[in-house]
């Protein structure tokens, strides 16, 4: 049946304002990293959606730790936790996703560790603040507190039940006999891993990759609980933006908003052509 | 270069037998169909050969020797699965390079033997696809092109064109058959077609449930059923199989087929089955096309039947014909000059019935 004018008018206002709602707060920031301080300052000048003054003196301010009109200088600057964000999120991600992808790949392809996928999923079972606490004993005993690899491992054991749960749906929708069908042509098991299975499933490595990132990325409690100055992360440097004479700093927090969300979209952009691919389509005939 | 011995093979999945106690020896260069219905065991024997399942009991002799304990990717076999198993994530050189490109072969020689099975399977202008692409049919024929290219010394085919259309399969049976003679391999062949299996096959085994219901060729099968069930599955139409019970007149045996009449014995060979059988209670096989029939007659020769129905399929007729419970097909010509409700007499030629036991569908006075 075809929609009357009256019903895609509706589709139409429900479609914008849900972009709305997703929209106006990145729009929000965006204008908020941009603004001056005495704009951000809302006692000052009122709410107003684009900054009068565009200035990049936000930006300048975490990376420098000054900036023109402000008076207090940041004596830590934002340069070290995008960094320690980058190495720990990306480290993390690489290690969930390599255990992730070869266990998920056993459960999935030999009838052994039937127990396994339940009990990676159990790591999960807890919310992660249940376990921190023990974790955090558990770090500062083995000296991992505010290290890069201490908090790099965390990430990849926390993430590592989506990595897994993830890659083994993948693997369990390629088909036994592409394998079988490599096996008799007299391929090793490793090379049909290698050269058959895991090319078949490059789009499900890299949406497990862009999925595990993300949740890294943006990790505030274990880096909170795991990290004093060298290795804090972003998301916690964030929360400490601010000081005694100014307050809450938001023009800069929005600025290291925008920063940080490069890094996901950079990489959501580059493995796009692998997720819009299709899986294995066509492979069978049925 | 490979004959294959099947010895007591035995595969069960948990309480469920798949194949049970196998005997079959497949003789090398000859084309062998494994032919059954769903869930006979037939794909789970040419699992077996590939090694993609290990037997449960049993023996596997590839000229002789036992390859049981053998890993799948020394095996030496070629395999088209049924869905064709293509590596759609490469394109349809790399599909038909791949088992070169394992043995690790020149490049040279790879390019040479990928341009010449592309050739023989007509996929020379499709190289460079993605094979993704391709229609079921090239898909079928890539399958194939690529567990030939490797020159396996045993050939497994699994159903492989139950999903082409029509002509195409047609064209691919002729195919499949050359493909065998040029490249003289040991094909063994999956199949639940019967008319695939017979038009293909050296020697074609029939099963059932997991057991090894019938082994011979195309024609021995046809026309001496070992069992009821590949009387009944072999043919279309199937071979009558009609109860009757045997009886004695003074020297003469006869076969009662209750309100159809009775048939007095005159064949030896039949003679002996009925003297055979360990109860009154048989089953008389006979095929469809060989069945006489004239106008009613007052001979003990002949079944005393009623045309039913006159089935024109082309070139023939099939008639069916009735009388009480008793149902019997023949098949005539397409001139065959009856009528419905006809009353006709259906002689058996002797020398071409079976007699089965009732209780297990055995043949009696062996085969």
């Amino acid at each position: 049946m075809r929609p009357s004018p009256a019903q895609i008018a509706l589709r139409y206002v429900l479609i914008i304002l849900a972009t709305a709602i997703v929209l106006i707060p990145i729009l929000w920031m965006i204008s908020l990293a941009f603004k001056p301080y005495n704009e951000w300052q809302t006692a000052a000048t009122g709410v107003h959606w684009w900054p009068k003054n565009p200035t990049l003196g936000n930006f300048e301010y975490i990376f420098t730790g000054q900036t023109e009109g402000l008076v207090v200088s940041l004596d830590f600057t934002a340069v070290r936790p995008i960094f320690a964000s980058l190495l720990t999120a990306s480290l993390g991600t690489i290690l969930a996703v390599i255990v992730g992808t070869l266990g998920a790949y056993a459960v999935s392809r030999f009838k052994v560790a039937n127990n396994l996928p339940l009990s990676v999923l159990q790591l999960r079972l807890f919310p992660p603040l249940a376990v921190m606490i023990p974790v955090m004993i558990m770090w500062a005993y083995l000296g991992m507190i505010d290290t890069w690899w201490g908090l790099s491992l965390i990430y990849t054991i926390v993430t590592l039940p989506f990595s897994f749960w993830l890659m083994k749906t993948f693997f369990d929708e390629v088909p036994l006999e592409i394998e079988e069908a490599a096996l008799v042509e007299g391929c090793s098991r490793f090379r049909v891993f290698w050269k058959v299975t895991l090319p078949m499933v490059k789009a499900g490595i890299a949406s497990t990759i862009l999925f595990v990132f993300i949740l890294n990325w943006s990790d505030y409690l274990m880096a909170l609980l795991l990290t004093r100055k060298d290795w804090v992360t972003i998301p916690v440097y964030m929360n400490a933006l601010a000081t005694a004479m100014s307050g809450q700093l938001y023009g800069m927090k929005a600025a290291l908003g925008l920063i940080a969300a490069i890094p996901p979209v950079i990489l959501g952009l580059s493995i796009q052509r692998y997720l819009v691919r299709g899986l294995t389509f066509g492979a069978l005939k049925q | 270069m490979a004959k294959i011995e099947f010895k007591g093979l035995t595969k069960r999945f948990g309480s469920l037998t798949a194949v049970d106690h196998l005997n079959l020896t497949i003789p090398d260069k000859s084309f062998v169909a494994l032919l059954g219905p769903s869930g006979c065991g037939k794909s789970t024997t040419m699992n077996m050969i590939a090694g993609i399942e290990e037997p449960s009991d049993g023996q596997i002799l590839f000229d002789g020797s036992d390859i049981v304990r053998v890993p799948i990717d020394r095996r030496g076999v070629g395999y088209v699965f049924q869905n064709y198993a293509i590596f759609t994530h490469m394109s349809v050189y790399d599909n038909l390079a791949f088992g070169l490109q394992v043995r690790g072969l020149p490049k040279a020689q790879i390019n040479a033997k990928v341009q010449q099975v592309a050739e023989l399977m007509r996929l020379e202008d499709r190289l460079d696809w993605p094979s993704g692409t391709l229609s079921v049919n090239e898909m079928q024929k890539l399958a194939i092109g690529r567990s030939a290219i490797v020159e396996p010394s045993i050939f497994l085919l699994d159903e492989p064109l139950s999903n082409l259309d029509a002509a195409f399969r047609e064209f691919m049976r002729t195919e499949l058959k050359h493909i065998q003679r040029q490249l003289e391999q040991t094909m063994v062949y999956v199949t639940h077609d019967q008319i695939e299996a017979m038009s293909l096959a050296d020697h074609i085994a029939v099963m059932n449930r997991g057991v090894l219901q019938q082994y011979g060729t195309p024609a021995d099968i046809y026309s001496r059923p070992a069992n009821t069930f590949v009387a009944m599955f072999i043919g279309s139409p199937s071979m009558n199989l009609i109860p009757c019970q045997i009886t004695t007149e003074g020297e003469t045996e006869l076969l009662d087929v209750g309100s159809a009449g009775r048939i007095a014995i005159t064949d030896d060979a039949l003679r002996q089955a009925a003297r055979a059988a360990p109860s009154r209670d048989v089953i008389l096989g006979v095929r469809p096309e060989v069945l006489d029939l004239v106008p009613r007659a007052a001979t003990g020769l002949g079944l005393q039947l009623e045309v039913d129905l006159l089935e024109p399929i082309g070139p023939r007729t099939v008639v069916h014909l009735r009388s009480g419970d008793t149902e019997i097909l023949a098949v005539k010509d397409k001139r065959y000059g009856t009528q419905e409700l006809e009353a006709v007499t259906a002689i058996p030629p002797q020398a071409a019935c079976r007699l089965f036991d009732r209780r297990d569908g055995r043949v009696l006075g062996g085969a």
